[in-house]
Order: structure tokens, then C-alpha cells, then sequence
């Protein structure tokens, strides 16, 4: 038996965090059906945390786990571009909406940089750690690209941009019923403006109009902060 | 399918070569998305064309497709470590806040139907729950 080869290939292939991610989503999606679909199990988080958990218990570094699982990130990119599907499918809908849309979008983006920035330094942030979170509510590529532009800290950046989507993810809809938006356009807006693509893939899940709003706001919100970032925050 | 996938991927390209040709500071596929728009509208496409069965079949795994990033947790959760509270007050405070504003400043611009409908749009039935694999 070749047990050293062996091991050597187990921890360099991309099979093996491949294997580990899918097997744990797909646990970790199971287990929030059974459940009833709780907030909390959302599998996202569920399985984030868990594979983070076998990542430290093996001393597994990030950075080659990441490169591994390239393959599913990658994908990110066309899956984006396949969000082109519900707008499509909810054109009228979107067009009528046109108004809203805009409005909302430029309120939403605006307030989420200026709010980050200064939430996080009335709090006692350093003024680094305030700059990188400011595009939060952008998708991460974004979000990544600006902070570097701004000066922040870029790997810090996408954390901020996962607290964003995750809890859009979790308890983004119930927060919407409890704030009485129930329109399934404004619900999927206001998920896409402050929750970018993990709040639109949660609003894919409620229904085609909100995952349609969701995609166009967050496409938008994307756009307007990376343009007006500079120009609102002191840099 | 293929097809579809073909169409896809080029709408993505076309958005990234755009996108480094002018120095947008925004992702390709966000450009690609506006364009794979415009080719479904310019061709009218029904529900079982190439270009929607792979475009349904990338949107219902979108979720999973994120898990990568967020595992970045362990990477760079202890750079917050020192100001953890700021950090995650401030973050979470601004979020809430923004999908509050954003959810009510939607329903307040959102189109009325001047008559005839009762209610605004159909109300969606649960669509297919993404990451369904069994």
C-alpha cells in the first residue's frame, strides 16, 4: 500500500474540500427541510460554520481550501448572469416598477455606506476598520475592489459583506413581515439592496417576483455605491 | 442546455472585457447579467429554452456557490478580533437599518394598480427552494 502518496494527493486535491463542501451543504440543507426551514439552520450559515469548524480542528489552511473550491466560485460569476432569467420572466412587473426601483435603490445604498462608516466609528472602530465596511451591502467582487481603492482591509472587507448577506439570509424576511412590507416587489428589493446576492438567492426561495427585484437591486446597489463611495465617506 | 450555457458564459465575457476596457469599478457578470436580460427579451425566450433551463439550474445553486467565501471566517475573523464590537454592532446595525429603509421606502413608491386589479400582482406560490438535491 502507497499510504504516504496517498495522503499526499487526499490533501492536495480539490476533490477532497470539494467533496466536504457539497457533502456538508447538502447535509446542512436536509437538516433546515426537516426542521421546518428555521431561520437559524439556514444552510449557509450551518454549513459555513461547519466546514470553518473542520478547517480549524484539522489545521486546515484557508487560503488552499479556498483554491480548491475555486470551482464553485467561479460559477458565481455566470449565476450572476443567469439572474438575467428572472427579470426577464418578470419584465412588465419590473418596468412598472421602475419608480420604485430607482428610489429605492439610491436611499438604500447611500444609507448603507453612510451608516456603516459612521456606526462603526461612533462605536470606537478605527477609521480603517469603518472604510472597510462602508460597501458591505455591495456583492463581494465590488465590495473587494473598493475597499482596496479606498484603503481598507480587503479580506476584512468580505467578512462585513457576509455579515450583510448572511443575516439578510436568516432573518431578513421575518424582519420584513415584522416591518409590514409585504408587497413581494419591495420584499425583494429591499433584500437585494441591503443583502446583495446571499439575500437574493433568499429571495429566490420566497418567490420568481422577489428574486427578480432582488437581482435587479442588488445589480444597482452595486453600481451606486461603487460610484459614490468616495464621495460620501472621508477617506 | 448547451446552448444556453454557451450564451451564458458569453454574456459574462462580453461584460468583463467591457468592464476592463473602461476601468468599471463593478463585476463583468453584473454587466452580463444586463445582457443575458437583453438577449432572453430580444429573443422572446419561453420557459424551456436552452437559455432557461441553464439559467434555472445555476440560480437554484447560487447558495451553495457563496459557501467558499463565507468559510473565509476563519481566515480573517481574528483581524476583527480587537474591535469586535464595533465591527459587528456596526455592520449588523447598518444592515438592519438599510432593509428597513430600503423595504419601507419600496412600499411607499411601490406602482399602485389605478382600478380594476384588486390586488397588487399575483402572489408568487413558493418557488422551487434552491438547493433542492434529493
Amino acid at each position: 500500500m502507497n499510504l504516504s502518496e496517498t495522503w499526499a494527493w487526499f490533501t492536495t486535491s480539490p476533490l477532497t474540500p470539494l467533496t466536504l463542501t457539497v457533502g456538508l451543504y447538502w447535509a446542512c440543507d436536509k437538516l433546515w427541510r426537516r426542521l421546518g426551514h428555521h431561520a437559524l439552520l439556514t444552510p449557509i450559515l450551518t454549513a459555513s460554520a461547519l466546514i470553518g469548524g473542520v478547517l480549524l480542528l484539522t489545521g486546515w489552511d484557508y487560503a488552499a481550501y479556498a483554491e480548491g473550491t475555486s470551482f464553485l466560485t467561479f460559477l458565481l460569476g455566470p449565476a450572476t448572469v443567469a439572474l438575467g432569467l428572472p427579470l426577464h420572466r418578470q419584465a412588465s412587473k419590473v418596468i412598472e416598477g421602475a419608480p420604485m426601483v430607482l428610489g429605492t435603490v439610491l436611499l438604500g445604498a447611500v444609507f448603507s455606506v453612510l451608516s456603516g462608516y459612521w456606526f462603526a466609528t461612533w462605536l470606537g472602530a478605527t477609521h480603517e476598520m469603518a472604510l472597510t465596511m462602508a460597501p458591505k451591502s455591495a456583492t463581494t467582487p465590488i465590495a473587494i475592489a473598493l475597499v482596496q481603492q479606498l484603503g481598507g482591509i480587503a479580506p476584512v472587507a468580505v467578512l462585513f459583506v457576509m455579515v450583510a448577506g448572511i443575516s439578510g439570509a436568516v432573518i431578513g424576511p421575518w424582519i420584513l413581515t415584522l416591518a409590514r412590507v409585504t408587497d413581494p416587489r419591495a420584499r425583494g428589493l429591499a433584500l437585494g439592496v441591503a443583502s446583495h446576492g446571499i439575500g437574493t438567492a433568499r429571495a429566490l426561495q420566497e418567490g420568481q417576483t422577489q428574486g427578480a427585484f432582488a437581482g435587479l437591486g442588488m445589480g444597482l446597489t452595486g453600481l451606486v455605491i461603487s460610484l459614490s463611495v468616495t464621495g460620501l465617506i472621508p477617506v | 442546455m448547451l446552448r444556453g450555457l454557451a450564451v451564458i458564459l458569453s454574456c459574462q465575457l462580453v461584460g468583463e472585457v467591457v468592464v476592463h476596457l473602461f476601468g468599471w469599478p463593478i463585476p463583468g457578470a453584473v454587466i452580463g447579467m444586463v445582457l443575458f436580460f437583453g438577449w432572453l427579451t430580444l429573443w422572446r425566450s419561453p420557459d424551456d429554452a436552452p437559455e432557461a433551463r441553464a439559467g434555472d439550474l445555476l440560480v437554484k445553486y447560487m447558495p451553495i456557490l457563496f459557501v467558499p467565501a463565507t468559510v473565509g471566517w476563519v481566515a480573517y475573523g481574528p483581524q476583527v478580533l480587537a474591535q469586535w464590537f464595533p465591527a459587528l454592532a456596526g455592520a449588523f446595525g447598518s444592515w438592519v437599518l438599510t432593509l428597513l429603509l430600503a423595504g419601507w421606502a419600496a412600499t411607499l413608491l411601490r406602482p399602485r394598480r389605478p382600478r380594476g386589479a384588486g390586488r397588487l400582482g399575483p402572489p408568487d406560490g413558493p418557488a422551487r427552494p434552491a438547493g433542492e438535491a434529493a
